[in-house]
């Protein structure tokens, strides 16, 4: 190593302890924001000392979760590049999601096209789709009308768009007047047979007609099905395969992701009868408090899933893929509840008999250790 | 436009749905299909079980009672959630008494005691002489068989717009006490009690008896007189407490249901007046903010049910064991002798693991610690126990709903004609059933009658024990004088009930070496008003933790000027781990915080920072705890994730200077 590089060595390093004297310490820095979250922005305003503090708290948090939970709490403003941060790092997280729900609230649209453009385009459009806010559709659609863009982006941005009622009606547009890229027609159409929105939900299945089932004809006697010979071993791989997505909603064992009731001890619980049914008709039995609900914001915002908190001012709903979204209920126009079970009808189409025969046997092997 | 096209939409997806699964199951029915089934059956040591009554005879079961005859009250479900509306049984579910008239050990006549569509589906039966109770949310029925030839004669209401029609997380069953009172609960659909004529109820307490979280919330407790009155909330914040059980020292057993598949079942010790942490108190947060909390920390299985539960904030009453995953029915005490190897232990039915437990509980500080042990399982996929009672016998009669799944607003059997049922008795190899002879004519007769492990049987014999008053007097001395504390325990509550002599009998209670009966007579004492303060003077320095609990529950809400130091005191022998005792001692305080606490803090002085001393402040809700808990939190010894339980416990201190002072001293000190 020769000198000059010496010297710029000694001098990055004492940048790095620059920058390291500025952080604080993990346990005090919890402290600190405990005790500033619970005095709230009056406080800590009308308290320079304590807005030093909070500054500096601040600055030690960026990237992180907290540093959104701080600017929502204290209503900073100028944060949008930290926020987005947090957003690309935790696309299907609550942070992130909360973080790109203040970007959006700040309107920058400039902002978050220039972040179309770089190269963390596809968690972006993940995360814009996960807010569920119908404003994100006129951000995304350019995306789709450049067939030379990068496969990946405009998979997730179709995804995206799904999610919201006003992006799922364009995705069908564009389905209909024929100008869907054959790299996205298939996610499209998988996409847009599982939304809630019924009226859009039965034109896809004409216009984007889902793969022909693995199992369209009709099952043979629930006691012949209960005799035949099964595989727990395939019923697992059954179980977290992506086209049935049990996983996707029902953990078992931590594995999965955890939206629906876990299946960890099902099998001591539920007869393989039980079970059966459970998976052809989601809506005769649905557990307390895993009832859906569909929640309309004065805004316009329509919020879809699981109440999972039910507090004084503020609702929780876990949407599925279990993002958890917060609402105070001040901003709540009307909630209602769905009749149906959040849980798909019709799974066992999308497995062969033999499939749903060794699907019942994994689950009924789930028993209490 | 929008959301009409979804409802028609809806309608026609759900009809469609509907379709392929609405056949009837093909399982074979039927005593014989009954006998079957019972070999898949695994039954404690030394202990056998037999088919009392299956289908058709008996439907759904979904409660039951026995009264002193030995017959079986049942109370079934037929008209199940959605299957109630259109009715599949028109004339309604049955309260139907089965009777075992030849001795063989199996119901051989069933009486139809009452039959209607007010009464679809109820979840709770309590037989108490000539009146039986029935829990049908919205409404609790008394039945009245005047003639007494097993049908009811008359119906009246004792509480209306309690709980959500069809909802198994509504009333549940009225079980009587060893006070003379009774005792019920509802889970969180329960929402409110009302009286006959629909007012809202104020308890003892004062408050109004709802779940708007002023202060009470979610699922509740009960006691109140035979007539309804005098209404007490003794817990809240449950989730599905499905039915409480009392002892004879009056100590309250509970299960509790979790969020499904959350492996968060529990089963309770219901501490008076304490907060359950079902949800969080402040905020009403559900489940997901405790679970949050302890996935940040990284916490196992195990342990994240603590947060779940909100254990580890100030105010909430710890649980007495986390049974995991499951659906908690019907609860007793078993305090007969006949079954030995579960005497005195809380007996305990879920339909999910599909098993009747006990959870042999012993003491342990202020409350009590328990292991679980398996009494009755099958290898039947269809055995769901619903419910489980005591014959006069001292056998134990199971009730089983029989079905796929449990409950939890569906059912597999659709139609009367396949519907099962089965009711079984445990007991031990080769008993034959008996039914003692009953006598309350006499203060012998009715005092023998009080040794019953069936709660009917002790109804009775407690109503004539207190009607004759003096003249049991020598009879109730001579079983106060035995060997057998509970026995002794249900004397002592009917002496506490002679007219004059009162005051003495309590007294006996109280220098009694058995904590248990002064545990009781603390209660008795409590619940007859008469003064407690000088009661627990006496007890300030008691050996048992557990009698210094009662002492502290038994100064709740008490106005006398002693009140506060004698709290200090109380508060003074905290060991600084026993939980129970900590939550013991915030119940005690509620209402008169600053009081305890300034009194606490003159007999402490400067030797508070101790772990008992910092426990007595983390569990304050007194703005002067705020101050010691900016000393706690900025003092350098003290461990971080220490300081975050202190700056939680602050949540609970009521909005104050000391409070804001606290915190900003917290958020600059930790600069």
């Amino acid at each position: 190593m020769n000198c000059m590089k010496l010297r710029a060595f000694a001098a990055l390093l004492a940048a790095i302890t620059l920058v390291s004297a500025q952080t604080i310490e993990p346990g005090r820095l919890a402290t600190m924001i405990e005790a500033l979250t619970r005095l709230g922005p009056e406080k800590v305003n009308a308290n320079p000392k304590l807005q030093e503090a909070l500054g500096k708290v601040l600055a030690a948090t960026r990237g992180t979760p907290q540093f959104v939970k701080l600017v929502e709490e204290f209503q900073m403003k100028g944060q949008n590049a930290g926020l987005l941060e947090v957003a690309l790092k935790l696309p299907a997280d609550e942070a992130g999601v909360a973080a790109m729900r203040l970007v959006l609230a700040a309107n920058e649209p400039k902002l978050i096209a220039a972040a179309l453009a770089g190269t963390n385009a596809p968690a972006l459009a993940q995360v814009l789709g996960n807010t569920a806010d119908k404003r994100v559709v006129p951000l995304l659609l350019p995306i789709l009308a450049d067939a030379k863009g990068e496969a990946a982006l405009r998979k997730a941005v179709v995804r995206a768009l799904a999610q919201t009622q006003e992006g799922a009606t364009e995705l069908l547009r564009l389905a209909r007047e024929e100008k869907l890229g054959s790299d996205v027609k298939f996610v499209a159409g998988a996409e847009l047979n599982a939304v809630r929105w019924l009226a859009i939900k039965a034109e896809a299945a004409k216009l984007l007609p889902p793969p022909a089932g693995q199992n369209d004809k009709p099952l043979p006697p629930v006691a012949e099905l209960l005799k035949m010979k099964s595989d727990a071993k395939n019923g697992e791989t059954v179980y977290f395969r992506e086209s049935v997505g049990c996983g996707k909603c029902h953990q078992v064992n931590g594995k999965g992701t955890d939206f629906g009731p876990a299946l960890s001890e099902i099998g001591s619980k539920l007869g393989k009868d039980a079970l059966l049914e459970s998976i052809l008709d989601p809506s005769a039995g649905v557990s307390f408090g895993y009832e859906a609900w569909s929640v309309e914001l004065k805004n316009g915002d329509e919020l879809f899933g699981l109440v999972v908190s039910d507090a004084a001012d503020e609702l929780a709903l876990k949407a599925v893929g279990g993002v958890v979204t917060r609402v105070k209920k001040s901003d709540i126009a009307k909630r209602a509840q769905s009749k149906l079970s959040v849980m798909p009808a019709g799974l066992a189409q999308t497995m062969t008999v033999q499939e749903l025969v060794d699907l019942l046997e994994f689950l009924s092997t789930l028993k209490k250790k | 436009m929008k959301h009409t096209l979804h409802a028609i939409a809806l309608t026609a997806l759900l009809a469609a749905s509907a379709l392929p699964v609405q056949a009837q199951h093909n399982r074979p029915t039927g005593r014989a299909a009954a006998l079957e089934e019972l070999k898949k059956m695994t039954v404690a040591e030394g202990l056998e079980v037999t088919l009392f009554a299956s289908e058709p005879m008996v439907l759904n079961p979904a409660c039951m009672d026995i009264d002193s005859r030995g017959r079986i009250w049942v109370a079934e479900g037929a008209n199940y959630r959605k299957w109630s509306n259109p009715p599949i049984r028109p004339e309604g579910d049955r309260i139907v008494i089965l009777e075992d008239t030849n001795g063989d050990g199996a119901a051989d006549k069933a009486t139809t005691f009452y039959q209607g569509l007010e009464i679809n589906n109820a979840l709770g039966l309590c037989v108490l002489g000539n009146k039986v109770i029935v829990s049908c949310s919205p409404n609790i029925f008394i039945f009245t068989d005047t003639d007494g030839d097993g049908k009811a004669d008359k119906k009246e209401v004792l509480f209306t717009k309690t709980g959500q029609a069809q909802h198994d997380h509504s009333a549940h069953s009225f079980v009587f006490g060893p006070d003379g009172k009774l005792y019920w609960n509802f889970g969180n659909s329960g929402k409110a009690v009302h009286d006959k004529d629909g007012n809202p109820i104020k308890d003892r307490a004062g408050n109004i008896i709802n779940d708007s979280r002023n202060p009470y919330r979610q699922g509740m407790v009960f006691r109140c007189n035979l007539d309804g009155s005098g209404m007490e909330t003794l817990g809240w914040n449950f989730r599905n407490n499905y039915e409480v059980a009392v002892d004879s020292f009056g100590t309250l057993w509970q299960s509790d249901n979790d969020d499904d598949g959350n492996k968060g079942v529990r089963i309770n010790y219901v501490m008076e007046y304490g907060n359950f942490g079902y949800t969080e108190e402040l905020t009403g947060a559900g489940w997901s903010t405790g679970w949050n909390k302890a996935k940040a920390k990284g916490v196992s299985e195990d342990e994240k049910v603590s947060y779940q539960w909100h254990l580890f904030d100030p105010g909430v009453v710890p649980n007495l064991i986390n049974t995991g995953q499951g659906s908690p029915t019907g609860i007793c005490v078993y305090e007969g002798t006949l079954l030995t190897a579960f005497q005195n232990q809380v007996i305990h039915c879920d339909a999910g693991p599909r098993t009747v437990r006990a959870y042999p509980a012993t003491r342990t500080g202020a409350g009590y610690k328990a292991t679980i042990k398996d009494l009755l399982t099958s290898s039947d996929t269809w055995y769901r126990p619903a419910d489980a009672c005591t014959a006069p016998d001292g056998s134990l009669y199971i009730a089983d709903w029989h079905d796929a799944g449990v409950g939890g607003h569906n059912m597999a059997d659709r139609s009367v004609t396949n519907m099962t049922g089965r009711i079984y008795r445990v007991a031990p190899k080769g008993h034959k059933s008996s039914v003692p002879k009953l006598d309350l004519n006499t203060a012998a007769g009715a005092t023998a009658a009080l040794q019953s492990p069936n709660l009917a049987t002790r109804y009775l014999a407690w109503a004539a024990l207190n009607t004759m008053q003096g003249k049991a007097e020598a009879e109730l001395l001579t079983l106060w004088s035995g060997s057998d504390a509970r026995q002794r325990a249900r004397a002592l509550h009917l002496l506490a009930r002679i007219k004059g002599s009162e005051a003495k009998h309590i007294a006996a209670a109280l220098k009694d070496t058995d904590a248990d009966i002064r545990i009781t007579g603390l209660r008795i004492a409590r619940e007859r008003g008469l003064d407690v303060i000088p009661f627990v003077k006496q007890f300030t320095n008691d050996d048992s933790a557990a009698v210094r609990r009662e002492c502290a529950i038994a100064l709740r809400h008490n106005t006398s000027p002693e009140a506060p130091k004698l709290w200090a005191q109380l508060a003074l022998k905290h060991d600084g781990q026993d939980r129970w005792y900590l939550e013991a001692l915030g119940i005690s305080a509620d209402k008169n915080e600053v009081a305890c606490f300034a009194a606490w803090q003159a007999a402490v002085g400067d030797k508070w920072n101790t772990a008992a001393g910092r426990d007595i402040v983390w569990r304050s809700r007194a703005p002067q705890a705020a101050t010691l808990i900016a000393k706690i939190v900025t003092d350098k010894e003290t461990k971080a994730g220490e300081k975050a339980r202190y700056l939680r416990a602050l949540d609970f201190v009521p909005k104050s200077k000391e409070k804001d002072d606290a915190l900003a001293a917290i958020a600059l000190g930790a600069l």
